[in-house]
């Protein structure tokens, strides 16, 4: 493992016990994220990459439950360790949760609380994981809201978030996710809620965070313009599998597996076009078999059988 | 002459600023939509764009007297001549109901998850057809044939549907009586990227089959550029820019749509974001 990385996940397989039998939400699945860079997940829905990311904070519940597979996190200045070996209910592991990983969440109004005000909610994630007097937490949390771009944050502090708009209450998630200086931000679909002008608003801020804060970014999306304008490293996903991993210029601009392409050409592009070509909504299995990520040239890897992989980028 | 299905002339919905407690009253109002004409040509597709809270929504509930408008007109051609929808009473509206249609945005939360799908799409003949009450059973097979769902669905709960098939049950509950007018009210916002294509392609193959209308409601530039002939771009209750959707892409003239523009991402991780600072505009 080079130095860089901090975190790297190895054939982490997630089952869900359903009535019907046992489905593999995540299936064998590797990804490393390099430090200090934004890696997506790309895929539809039901394809697996929120599982993925809940299962790196070790938030997957019953019925659903972790079955193989290595979390390898390496902190900065720190000893890496496995995410999985944790003990639950450990230090350590209420420490990840909040005080190394923090999330995004997609609905910014489901994911605060209705009834606590704004400043509560952001001190609450100071006061578990800092020890800091109530004085000092709400000077953490004002400058913190401050720094996202929250005017007149010790007014609004006092507000609840029925008070603020979509792309104000996504502001608090990143202020609250950020207040306990994470190393690693997973953000969860954060801008599909939102309006284009917002949206760009929220990118634009995600983007200047990682710069001045060297914060590690996971971002999960289906958009894929989103994707292009963020992302350093993309990992596409469809039914539980990794199907494609490289560079977002290599995945937006010169995809290999045909599933890659299909999500690309199903964008309603600037150019109007005749006819979308949305993926098949059934997915016959036969279509991309379990074939497993094999090396190919430029640093990127495709599940696809050698024969089906195009000359010019065999190793 | 041009063969307008809508016309909107000077439309206007205001709400009461109410003051609260024992003995509210009104103490002013808010002017939600503001003056807005319009028109739309039968059998074409006209896009509404814009923020939240500019009122693209509150405009086509209006327009269907979903909320009564504060002033102006909507003249729709029904089967049986011009009406202003804007003069009729409720009771009156009633058969012009069946003539104009909504779609809704959130397939979640516009199906009744205690109905079956055959209630669902047959409840509006159930009002508006009950003399035919013995092809209605009929009619829903065929119309949940045309938007590629199997008659199997029939006695199956929305809950069992993913968002997309849940989305095509609201298009089936919508076109069952045979619209000209269907309103599509951000109706692809929730879907994936893949499963808007298939949602978009058949909402194309539909208008032609049945001669449809559109009004789409929407926030996603690309979607209305890809799917209509003609937009208006609104801004704090005020069309701000009406025209062919691609002179407005192409050749924006007000700063509002430049700004909205501008917001929209690329495909293309070369071609930067950089959106226009909204306080160096004159948006209004």
């Amino acid at each position: 493992m080079s130095i860089d990385t901090i975190l790297s996940i190895r054939g982490l397989s997630v089952m869900f016990k359903t009535e019907i039998g046992e489905h593999l939400a995540v299936n064998n699945v590797s990804l490393d994220m390099k430090r200090s860079q934004t890696t997506a997940i790309v895929g539809e829905s039901g394809s697996g990459k929120s599982v993925t990311a809940y299962a790196m904070m070790r938030l997957i519940q019953a019925p659903g439950k972790i079955t193989s597979g290595q979390i390898i996190c390496t902190p900065a200045q720190q000893e890496s360790f496995d995410v999985l070996q944790l003990a639950d209910n450990s230090d350590a592991l209420y420490h990840l949760r909040g005080g190394l990983m923090a999330m995004i969440f997609q609905e910014p109004m489901t994911a605060l609380s209705p009834v606590h005000t704004i400043g509560n909610q952001v001190m609450e994630a100071i006061l578990t994981h800092q020890s800091v007097t109530k004085a000092e937490a709400f000077e953490l949390a004002c400058a913190m809201l401050d720094r996202v771009g929250i005017a007149d944050a010790s007014q609004r502090m006092q507000q609840y978030p029925f008070e603020f708009s979509g792309g104000m209450r996504q502001r608090v998630m990143i202020a609250m996710a950020l207040v306990c200086k994470p190393q690693i931000l997973i953000c969860d679909e954060p801008t599909t809620a939102l309006d284009v002008t917002i949206q760009a608003e929220i990118l634009a801020l995600l983007k200047e965070l990682k710069e001045t804060i060297q914060i590690s970014l996971l971002f999960i999306t289906h958009d894929l313009a989103v994707v292009a304008q963020i992302a350093d490293q993309v990992m596409v996903m469809n039914q539980g599998r990794v199907l494609e991993t490289g560079s977002v210029r290599q995945i937006l601009n010169d995809p290999i597996h045909p599933y890659t392409q299909n999500l690309i050409a199903a964008v309603p592009g600037m150019k109007q076009q005749d006819r979308l070509r949305p993926v098949s909504n059934k997915p016959d299995p036969t279509d991309y078999p379990s074939y497993s990520l094999i090396p190919v040239k430029g640093d990127r890897q495709v599940a696809l059988p050698v024969s089906l992989i195009p000359e010019e980028y065999h190793l | 002459m041009t063969d307008n299905i809508l016309e909107v002339n000077n439309f206007s919905v205001k709400f009461p600023l109410m003051k609260r407690g024992l003995l509210s009253r009104q103490v002013g109002e808010f002017t939600a939509v503001n003056n807005v004409s319009f028109s739309v040509q039968r059998g074409s597709s006209l896009g509404i764009v814009g923020e939240s809270g500019s009122g693209k929504t509150t405009l086509v509930r209006a327009i269907l007297r979903a909320i009564d408008p504060a002033s102006g007109s909507a003249v729709f051609q029904s089967h049986t001549g011009a009406v202003d929808l804007c003069q009729l009473s409720n009771k009156a509206l009633i058969p012009l109901r069946m003539q104009m249609q909504m779609i809704f945005q959130d397939p979640f939360a516009s199906l009744n998850p205690r109905m079956k799908v055959a209630d669902i799409v047959s409840e509006p003949l159930v009002i508006h057809r009950p003399e035919q009450h013995r092809e209605h059973r009929q009619m829903v097979i065929h119309m949940l044939e045309r938007v590629g769902l199997e008659a199997d669905t029939l006695h199956r709960f929305p809950h069992a549907f993913s968002g997309g098939q849940r989305q095509r049950i609201g298009i089936a509950r919508a076109l069952i009586l045979n619209p000209s007018l269907v309103i599509c009210d951000e109706a692809v916002s929730a879907l994936d990227v893949s499963v808007q294509a298939q949602v978009l392609n058949l909402l194309v193959d539909l208008q032609q089959e049945m001669n449809l209308t559109y009004i789409f409601v929407a926030h996603d530039l690309n979607v209305v550029h890809h799917f209509c002939e003609q937009a208006l771009v609104m801004y704090h209750g005020s069309v701000v820019e009406s025209g062919p959707v691609e002179q407005i892409f192409t050749s924006p003239r007000h700063d509002y749509t430049r700004l909205l523009l501008s917001a929209i991402p690329s495909l293309d991780p070369d071609i930067k974001l950089s959106p226009l600072d909204r306080n160096s505009l004159s948006l209004e």
